[in-house]
């Protein structure tokens, strides 16, 4: 694997790794709810300025950030020129042909752009800073209250946790597999159509061996004892500190500040 | 010389936080026709080196060259190049995909854009190498044979390339012992009638031994010594840092000599440890 994803995790030991991640995923949604509130350039250039602080603060190489921003780079660009052109009001800017930039578009097209990135550039930072692990035990923890509403609660969190650990696992495999069959002679370039009909060999060992890793992890459970419905306590769990709580207001306070100031 | 490096480093993730650096400075030849076997601990970079000999990974530093050129790393030189040096993975049964062992086995020479009937030759050949030529298998699903079967049919899928050189990373892997003795048997006729250069990443001293004319001990990403079994053997300390025992005829020997007894050191098995014994009791009877 030599393309590094969205969604990896960065070890390290900064504030954001130290924080508990329930809290972290409280105060994910609180700054998805500044960047919707959020409509002036003042206050994207706070923000942005707080995020920068935070990568520092977590060492984020920026190569490793450039790389996880180029995959979401056309999305957003194509997003900011449909506003550009399609939203109108205010003074024309730009004419070409009988398509029109005017002023609306344009401040429009930048707030989303500011949107798009605020998000990923968030997101990223909790999963960089969170092991997957983690993060799964955190999203379970906000659904525990939906069990008294039947939804198997303790079970979606076990799927998850599965899903997350067997991530990189399957990931490894798949590299292996493409490497084996081109060791044969399998050439995996080409169009579309080309490739899709050469995923064969790739596709067909790659479900056997999920299925096959799926089968031993179920035995390895139940001689484990592991049960449906079964009342589970976690080996280590992350204790809630000050510092969850002081971040948590902080980030409350600041979407009270940004709310009242309209910024 | 067939295969050749030249201060071969790979580092996995360059660049970012988190690169390894996984051969630093690999120097090594292998003659045509040898019979070479790689030893190291897990994590020493036994597998990612072998990789390196048929195009799968591209060196960081240094060179590889084979047949006596530098490699290409274009499409076309690559298929050439895979063509020369089949490559055996780690549990290769678990490449499997197509319905009948023929079409297995027939994947390598139809990705060379073979003719059907070159094709067919060339499966045909290869299964018999491996003795898996009975017309019964071909129908079959290469997913019912046996544990043994698998591994043999998985190395006739790449020996249908008609590769000049053969590597195998830990062949023996899970196999029982009559399976692991037809294994090494076959890489010996390989070797030996069929004149294939044969690589090999094995712990399996023991039977190795007889067959192998080179030895290479990889440890932390470098060569730290090569040569015959004689000369390996006879610095256990090293072997031992790499996990590996030496075969129990060359320890009762090594130990027999220390005592002081006139036994060569330079045997591998039990045969040759009896013969070497029974030798010197007739020398002594007759004095």
């Amino acid at each position: 694997m030599r393309s590094i994803t969205l969604g990896r995790y960065l070890p390290g030991s900064s504030f954001l790794h130290r924080l508990n991640p329930r809290f972290k995923l409280l105060l994910l949604l609180i700054a998805l709810a500044v960047i919707f509130v959020l409509k002036t350039y003042a206050g994207f250039s706070l923000l942005f300025l707080l995020l920068a602080l935070a990568a520092a603060a977590v060492r984020l190489p920026l190569r490793l950030l450039a790389g996880m921003l180029r995959p979401i780079a056309y999305i957003v660009l194509i997003t900011a020129i449909i506003y550009f052109f399609f939203t109108k009001g205010g003074v024309v800017l730009l004419r070409l042909g009988p398509l029109t930039v005017e002023q609306a578009g344009l401040s429009a097209g930048f707030l989303v752009i500011m949107r798009l990135l605020g998000l990923v550039f968030m997101s990223m930072l909790l999963t960089l800073t969170t092991t997957p692990l983690d993060l799964a035990q955190g999203v379970a923890y906000f659904l525990r209250p939906l069990g008294r509403l039947g939804l198997p609660a303790a079970e979606l969190a076990m799927i998850m946790t599965i899903a997350m650990r067997f991530i990189p696992v399957v990931s490894e495999e798949s590299q292996r597999l493409l490497r084996a069959q081109m060791a044969r002679g399998a050439d995996f370039g080409g169009g579309f159509f080309s490739r899709a009909r050469k995923f064969a060999p790739l596709v067909v060992p790659l479900f056997i061996g999920a299925f096959r890793r799926a089968d031993e992890l179920a035995l390895a459970m139940e001689a484990r004892g592991y049960r449906i419905g079964a009342r589970r306590t976690r080996l280590r769990e992350e204790p809630v500190t000050a510092a969850d709580w002081g971040a948590l207001l902080l980030a409350l306070a600041a979407l009270a500040a940004v709310i009242y100031f309209r910024l | 010389m067939f295969i050749r490096t030249e201060d071969l480093t790979y580092t996995y993730f360059p660049g970012t936080p988190f690169a390894v650096e996984v051969l630093r400075g690999v120097n090594l030849s292998i003659a045509r026709g040898s019979f070479t076997v790689l030893l190291g601990p897990s994590g020493s970079g036994k597998s990612t080196l072998l990789q390196h000999f048929n195009g799968l990974l591209q060196p960081s530093g240094g060179r590889v060259y084979v047949d006596g050129e530098p490699l290409g790393y274009s499409r076309r030189e690559l298929l050439q190049l895979r063509q020369k040096v089949g490559l055996v993975f780690q549990e290769p049964e678990s490449q499997f995909f197509a319905e009948t062992l023929f079409d297995e086995v027939a994947f390598a020479p139809r990705n060379f854009g073979l003719s059907p009937a070159a094709v067919d030759k060339r499966v045909q050949r290869a299964l018999q190498l491996v003795g898996l030529d009975d017309a019964a298998f071909l129908a079959k699903s290469p997913f019912r044979l046996s544990a043994g079967q698998q591994r043999l049919a998985a190395i006739a899928s790449v020996l249908a390339m008609q590769p000049q050189a053969l590597i195998l990373d830990e062949p023996t892997a899970g196999l029982d012992q009559a399976a692991q003795d037809r294994l090494f048997a076959l890489l010996q006729e390989l070797n030996r009638e069929q004149g294939i250069t044969v690589i090999v990443v094995t712990h399996r001293l023991e039977q190795v031994v007889p067959l192998a004319h080179h030895f290479l001990v990889m440890v932390e990403g470098r060569i730290i010594m090569e040569g015959s079994a004689a000369e390996i053997f006879s610095r256990p300390d090293v072997l031992e840092r790499c996990g590996l025992a030496l075969p129990p005829a060359t320890r009762l020997m090594q130990e027999l000599a220390a005592a002081g007894l006139p036994f060569s050191t330079a045997i591998f098995s039990l045969e040759e440890a009896r013969a070497e014994i029974n030798a010197w009791r007739e020398r002594r009877a007759q004095r």
